[in-house]
């Protein structure tokens, strides 16, 4: 899967912001805040290929994680990617 | 000035240029107060601008969280059109080339580029102007050929729409009609083509006129606007950063001949120079 590539990840005050311009009328547009962790990630894997995997690689090499917390973060990214995909943020093949 | 204009043009500043040092005492603004700065902007076709000078603000001094994401929103939007009118210029650009048609690209993109963020310029439609009266008819027919209904505009010029932005093909450069100066445009304009500036969309070439004559183009035009519908703040933040970029490159005495020869010379030394200078502190080469 792929992140959209239409979609710019914004840093405004202390948050990070990617607006999806529906259909692209202004009022009808939904903005996605992210917290640090899914901001960093959002950056990692723009313009690449990726799977679950992947994201999960690059969490056990960006923070430090123990092994009894290995379940809890593949929760976590499943519902990432979960979340990616129903707010329609994955390019569609 | 009112607290809301002084801050917006402190904010103003703070986008418009990497180096501006303002005084921030002035601030936090009141939630009302942004909304009113909010809607002032959006008036003068400066929202972008504005938003460009937020990362300079500490965070007790930025707008609610509810504004900064409207406001968000509308960049965002300012962006995205910004690409459709850039790639839209490519792909007329293109044609043009294939088929030696000559044309120069004005105002838009060409004065956008010259901000240090140029997608968030807020942009109108894309105007071309084109020497040769056979190159003016020409492009018409090839965008006739397309399918695409071209229509009479004001001043000889024609207008379509192509993928939601109105194109505009002109073949007079200036807003200045005095028939006493019309040879001595045409031959400015023939002078100055050694100068034009090829500027290049994702490899595709787009003439654009020289600083010299981007400099009077957009004194007149903002004259037209001055006496007609009215001045846009963006209108001086164009002329700004064209000051800004060109300054090194122009000979502000010919400059100043020009505006006295064209009878301009008191509007743009005794209007422009000042507003310039006291609202976006940069002084006019004349």
């Amino acid at each position: 899967m792929k992140l959209r590539k239409d979609l710019i990840l914004r840093q405004v005050g202390d948050d990070f912001v990617i607006v999806e311009p529906d259909q692209g009328v202004m009022d009808f547009s939904k903005v996605f805040t992210l917290n640090n962790s899914a901001a960093w990630l959002w950056d990692k894997l723009q313009g690449i290929e990726f799977e679950y995997q992947d994201i999960f690689k690059l969490l056990l090499e960006e923070y430090e994680v123990k092994s009894n917390q290995y379940d809890s973060i593949e929760e976590d990214v499943k519902q990432l990617i979960a979340d990616f995909e129903h707010y329609n943020l994955i390019e569609k093949n | 000035m009112d607290k809301i204009h002084q801050v917006f043009f402190t904010l103003l500043r703070l986008g418009l240029w990497k180096n501006s040092t303002e005084s921030f005492s002035i601030f936090p603004l009141k939630e009302l107060e942004w909304e009113k700065l909010f809607a002032l902007s959006i008036q003068q076709a400066v929202e972008g601008i504005i938003f460009n000078s937020f990362s300079k603000l500490s965070p007790n001094d930025l707008p609610s969280k509810a504004l900064l994401l409207k406001w968000t929103v509308r960049v965002d939007s300012i962006e995205r059109y910004n690409q459709t009118i850039q790639n839209n210029t490519k792909k007329l650009a293109k044609l043009y080339n294939q088929n030696q048609v000559s044309f120069f690209l004005l105002k838009g993109y060409s004065l956008g580029r010259l901000y240090d963020t140029p997608n968030l310029r807020s942009s109108g439609d894309i105007d071309l102007y084109f020497p040769k009266i056979s190159c003016f008819k020409s492009a018409n027919q090839l965008i006739q050929s397309k399918n695409i209904l071209v229509e009479k505009g004001s001043l000889k010029s024609s207008f379509f729409t192509l993928n939601n932005t109105v194109v505009e093909h002109h073949v007079k450069l200036f807003d200045i009609l005095n028939p006493f100066c019309s040879q001595y445009l045409a031959n400015l304009i023939k002078e100055e083509n050694k100068n034009s500036i090829q500027l290049s969309i994702d490899e595709v070439t787009v003439p654009t006129i020289s600083y010299l004559l981007a400099h009077i183009q957009t004194n007149a035009h903002i004259l037209k606007h001055y006496l007609g519908y009215g001045i846009g703040i963006r209108q001086f933040c164009d002329l700004a950063r064209l000051y800004y970029h060109s300054k090194n490159s122009i000979d502000s005495n010919q400059l100043m001949e020009i505006y006295k020869k064209l009878k301009i010379y008191n509007w743009v030394d005794e209007n422009l120079n000042i507003c310039l200078l006291n609202i976006i502190k940069i002084q006019i080469p004349i």
